[in-house]
């Protein structure tokens, strides 16, 4: 699934650990996210949504 | 653009090496301990069992070491960590059918189990080490 996750972070100035820190995930798991080789459970692409201050749908697109 | 390693990573290292150390340093003492034990009792001495299962108390304690780590990890870490158990559970099973034909049909010598052990341990981290690759 396709997602802006990277962008987003990257707006914001903040490494893969932070958002990580914020997301209380390991930094893997925000690198796997950003590349689209792992989606998220719903509880966490929840969290990413209330971190970004963005509803999930402008994160995640499924049609890819 | 990575920035080393989050907190939960960090504090899951460091409770994970305190608990698995500790355990290990009670299994290394109590299979010691054990063993110059059990080889000053009598060979009939019915104690010479419970004596030989001591180091299992302190082997649980290292079990549960990786049992925590496990559930404290996140949801990917999770993953990896069970796809790694199955495939050792996999390779586990195919060596020791393999294994045990070759001991029953070919002559091959028979081996302590605690080879099985190691070879859990051994399977388990590459399967889990293959299974990291594919989010990387």
């Amino acid at each position: 699934m396709r997602n802006s996750v990277r962008e987003l972070r990257k707006k914001r100035a903040w490494t893969q650990a932070e958002l990580a820190d914020q997301l209380g995930v390991s930094r893997q798991t925000v690198n796997a996210i950003e590349t689209g080789k792992y989606d998220p459970s719903l509880p966490i692409a929840f969290r990413i949504a209330q971190v970004f201050g963005r509803p999930i749908e402008a994160i995640f697109d499924p049609n890819d | 653009m990575g920035g080393g390693s989050s907190k939960l990573e960090r504090s899951n290292a460091r409770r994970y090496l305190v608990e698995m150390g500790v355990a290990s340093v009670f299994y290394v003492l109590a299979t010691l301990g054990a063993g110059f034990l059990v080889r000053q009792m009598e060979e009939g001495d019915p104690w010479r069992i419970a004596v030989a299962l001591v180091p299992v108390i302190p082997a649980f304690g290292m079990l549960m070491a990786v049992v925590r780590h496990v559930l404290r990890s996140d949801e990917l870490e999770q993953r990896i960590h069970s796809d790694g158990a199955m495939i050792s559970a996999v390779t586990m099973m195919i060596v020791s059918i393999t294994y045990g034909f070759m001991e029953s049909y070919a002559g091959f010598p028979a081996i302590n189990t605690i080879w099985l052990a190691m070879l859990g341990v051994v399977s388990w981290s590459f399967g889990a080490a293959l299974t990291k690759r594919r989010y990387s």
